[in-house]
């Protein structure tokens, strides 16, 4: 079976088909990482999917000719990651504009950027511009741990998962900052009855506590 | 030529090979939305794009060439056991894949690079995300195709006229550049289009180690890349003229690419 699911998801769906695999015996459970819009892209091209979990409804209306029933999963939030180290000693959002602050975000066309950009806008106080935008996601969390920028914009699991490193400064308005994963069952695919029995397991309870626990949010 | 020496096997691989090729650059000719070509090619993003990729990549290439040529002079008339080593690492980034190139330049030029660490302290300033990534990176990975071309160029000059000049005790500089660099037009020419066809079409490096903005680091073939999931129709025309390009570039260099090759 074949999952396609946004890579900010890589590390707690890796760790979930695992589980998956251990109580399903035989069943080998293989991931595709990437940005939604290029999983949405590959899925239109007709790519061997049977799963497809999108971190944004935009991506899976545009996978919905072959993944037309979704459901609701969990929730991500954006936030400002600094390092713990932070010599600028950033804050705040409107920290951003300190002289000589370099700070990324994702590219607009993925969900962490357009989230990152209707935060920056609902916040409204920020007039410096990213040094990049990063066309992954994964980029922009690799150059701020490698010490490239001073700060970027991140989704909050990412700094679960580094808080030894980093630190977050919330958005205050978190309706705007906030990206909604989507979860469908591609309906071409060669393993549909598995793909039913996993997005059950990834929507028991006991996924759904332990992606909690990865910083993600509830939705339903 | 002639024609019967080709059994029907080889053909038929042959043929196999040549549709591998050919039939992916066609189809993509194919999906190009031509109605829509100009439109698309002319859109703000686009135009930004192709100017970065062409401004950024023709110096590259005059770097590589200003740099190139006298280490492909070393490479042909060095102390061979230095050149037997040195060439193979300074030909190395033709091999590597752009993402290793893309690391590598971090750890080098990154802010807490060998290097850029230092540079960073010293001015605040660090190379990630600038235009200057961008052109180092197809200095990179370009320049070594320069020194290929033009290494193998210098070892098929008549060595008679070399020497010559030594009995007339020419310094080794004016052997240089009076002797050797101007019988090279032909090869510092080829070299110097492949380092930029080389550079004009690094993606995967510069992505790591110059990012991608609009208009400052954001390059043609990362447009590609972008566009493939926001509009199709742009992605398969940034993607058309980019292949006409390198059709073009292998088409005018056709002899002296043979020659480079084979002799």
């Amino acid at each position: 079976m074949t999952v396609f699911a946004a890579s900010s998801l890589a590390d707690s769906f890796t760790t979930l088909g695992k589980l998956f695999e251990k109580s399903h015996p035989g069943v080998t459970v293989t991931f595709s990482f990437l940005a939604s819009p290029t999983l949405a892209t590959q899925i239109r091209a007709g790519a061997p999917a049977d799963v497809f979990v999108s971190a944004s409804s935009k991506d899976m209306y545009g996978a919905s000719a072959r993944a037309p029933i979704y459901q609701d999963l969990i929730s991500n939030r954006v936030v400002l990651a600094v390092p713990i180290k932070n010599p600028y000693k950033i804050a705040a959002i409107k920290d951003l504009d300190k002289a000589g602050v370099k700070w990324i975000q994702c590219a607009p066309e993925l969900p962490c950027g357009s989230a990152a950009d209707a935060a920056l806008m609902s916040n409204g106080s920020v007039k410096s511009k990213p040094a990049s935008l990063e066309p992954k996601a994964s980029g922009v969390i690799a150059k701020l741990m490698q010490g490239e920028v001073d700060a970027a914009i991140v989704y909050h699991t990412d700094v679960v998962k580094n808080h030894k490193l980093l630190k977050e400064i919330e958005f205050s308005d978190r309706f705007t900052s906030s990206t909604r994963y989507l979860i469908a069952i591609i309906s071409d695919g060669k393993q549909k009855v598995l793909a039913r029995t996993f997005v059950d397991f990834i929507k028991s309870s006991q996924s759904i506590s332990f992606l909690r626990r990865s910083g993600f949010g509830i939705t339903s | 030529m002639n024609h019967r020496r080709i059994d029907r096997t080889t053909g038929a691989l042959a043929f196999v090979a040549s549709f591998l090729v050919i039939a992916p650059m066609i189809a993509l000719l194919a999906k190009v939305p031509w109605s829509s070509f100009m439109s698309r090619l002319t859109q703000h993003q686009s135009i930004s794009a192709i100017q970065l990729s062409l401004w950024s990549s023709l110096l590259a290439a005059a770097i590589s060439v200003v740099l190139g040529v006298p280490l492909a002079w070393v490479l042909a008339r060095g102390n061979k056991r230095i050149t037997s080593i040195l060439r193979p690492i300074v030909l190395a980034p033709i091999v590597l894949p752009p993402t290793v190139a893309g690391m590598a330049l971090l750890a080098l030029l990154g802010r807490d690079g060998l290097i850029g660490r230092y540079i960073y302290q010293a001015t605040g300033w660090s190379m990630p995300f600038t235009s200057v990534a961008v052109v180092v990176t197809g200095v990179f990975v370009g320049m070594p195709f320069l020194a290929l071309i033009v290494e193998s160029n210098f070892r098929h000059l008549p060595v008679d006229l070399e020497e010559a000049a030594e009995i007339d005790r020419a310094s080794t500089r004016d052997i240089f550049s009076l002797v050797a660099l101007p019988q090279m037009r032909n090869g510092i020419t080829t070299g110097a289009v492949l380092a930029w066809a080389r550079a004009l079409g690094e993606f995967g490096a510069t992505m790591m180690f110059a990012g991608s903005l609009p208009g400052r680091t954001q390059t043609w073939a990362m447009q590609v890349y972008i566009e493939m999931d926001i509009d199709m129709g742009s992605a398969y025309t940034l993607s058309a003229v980019m292949l006409l390009i390198a059709v073009s570039v292998v088409f005018a260099l056709r002899k002296p690419l043979t020659q480079a090759f084979t002799s």
